[in-house]
């Protein structure tokens, strides 16, 4: 073996694996009769040794206890939290038709029999204003939102729910579009009705 | 308990998936500390490493989703989040003296044998800490957490002949470099290492 091929593989000589065993032999052979390879192979060996020595004295370092409590709490809150996925979305826009359709009803309950005074606002005046109507299943917040769904609904049910708008006009069979708010629980927040 | 020590990995991750806290505990438990050491020998700074491994975690416990078993092993993705995280702190921030390590561990028949130890492992992380990342990880990864060429390698994204040629190319700087922090530095070996020689 010449010395620049020694040279070359010095670093592997720490390691088992990255020689075969005629290559290993052949090399400190080479070291044993070489002065400069030997003086080669001693710093080698020599720095290995400080890199061992500084892998034994940091093999003990430990990340602080309060990581792992704060990893913990993470995987708690995540727990708590349910995810947004688009199934679920899906499902809670199925879900949200039907409150729509519910929430339709209870306003036509709630509306005075007669026709409503021009100043009063009425919910269906609201909707029809575009306004949101809050649903009544959980306070609703801009930090809590985080989801409108936009959803199509028959106005031939809506009428039959009490809907008092411009469903009949198309004869029942157009679709009515409303906006969904939904909150971080994936319940509905509010809803408004787009012309 | 804490590491669950019955359950594998893949396990583990699987009860992640569905919210499990004491499977992110017991992951946590058994590669907290090897991620934690990992990042501080890479940047000799114990507030990084602990950023970094909360970090590492966070990720896994929020989106356990990325880590695709097809493409390694768990410890090698973890490895490969912290090398990442690691290496954007270093740009982004000076490097640190290195930490003092946990000399109360070591006990030392010889109290001044064990003060020119601790100051010559401390003079061969300032030296690590000089060297460029690409170097530094691999010399990090191959002579102090021991890995082979080719897992590496494997988290690093590169051949094995990168790896090889990078580690002699770093050792050769580090060598550079402790002579330049201590002049009279010689070369004669001091550990026990056996080479078959």
């Amino acid at each position: 073996m010449r010395c620049e091929a020694f040279e070359a593989i010095v670093t592997d000589l720490s390691r088992p694996e990255a020689l075969d065993q005629e290559t290993r032999a052949g090399a400190l052979a080479h070291a044993a009769r070489c002065p400069r390879c030997s003086r080669t192979l001693a710093a080698a060996k020599a720095l290995s040794a400080e890199l061992e020595e500084l892998a034994a004295q940091t093999a003990a370092a430990e990340p602080p206890r309060r990581l792992e409590h704060a990893l913990r709490a993470a995987a708690r809150q995540r727990k708590s939290a349910p995810r947004i996925t688009w199934s679920r979305i899906g499902a809670a826009a199925a879900v949200l038709a039907v409150m729509a359709l519910l929430a339709a009803g209870y306003l036509r309950h709630a509306r005075p029999a007669g026709p409503a005074p021009a100043t009063s606002a009425t919910a269906t005046d609201a909707t029809r204003a575009g306004d949101y109507i809050p649903l009544g299943y959980g306070e609703a917040s801009e930090s809590d939102v985080v989801l409108v769904v936009r959803v199509k609904l028959p106005a031939a049910m809506l009428t039959g729910l009490g809907w008092a708008g411009d469903a009949g006009t198309g004869g029942g069979t157009e679709l009515l579009q409303a906006d969904v708010v939904l909150g971080q629980d994936g319940v509905a927040r509010a809803i408004r009705f787009v012309e | 308990m804490r590491g669950m020590p019955g359950a594998s990995d893949e396990d583990l991750l699987r009860r992640l998936r569905s919210g499990d806290e004491p499977a992110a505990t017991a992951l946590y438990v058994r590669l907290g500390g090897a991620v934690y050491r990992f990042a501080l020998r890479m940047s000799g700074s114990p507030a990084v490493a602990e950023d970094v491994t909360q970090e590492v975690f966070l990720a896994l416990i929020t989106r356990p989703e990325r880590f695709d078993a097809a493409r390694g092993s768990l410890a090698s993705f973890l490895y490969g989040v912290a090398r990442n995280t690691v290496l954007r702190r270093l740009e982004r921030e000076r490097l640190y003296a290195p930490w003092g390590g946990d000399a109360s561990r070591r006990s030392d028949a010889d109290p001044l044998a064990g003060l020119i130890r601790r100051e010559r492992v401390g003079l061969v992380w300032r030296a690590l800490l000089a060297l460029p990342p690409h170097y530094r990880e691999v010399v990090v990864l191959c002579e102090l957490e021991h890995l082979s060429y080719a897992e590496a390698a494997d988290l690093l994204g590169c051949a094995v002949g990168t790896v090889r040629s990078r580690l002699h190319r770093g050792r050769e700087l580090l060598g550079e470099k402790l002579k330049a922090l201590d002049p009279a530095r010689d070369d004669v070996p001091r550990g026990r290492l056996e080479w078959n020689t």
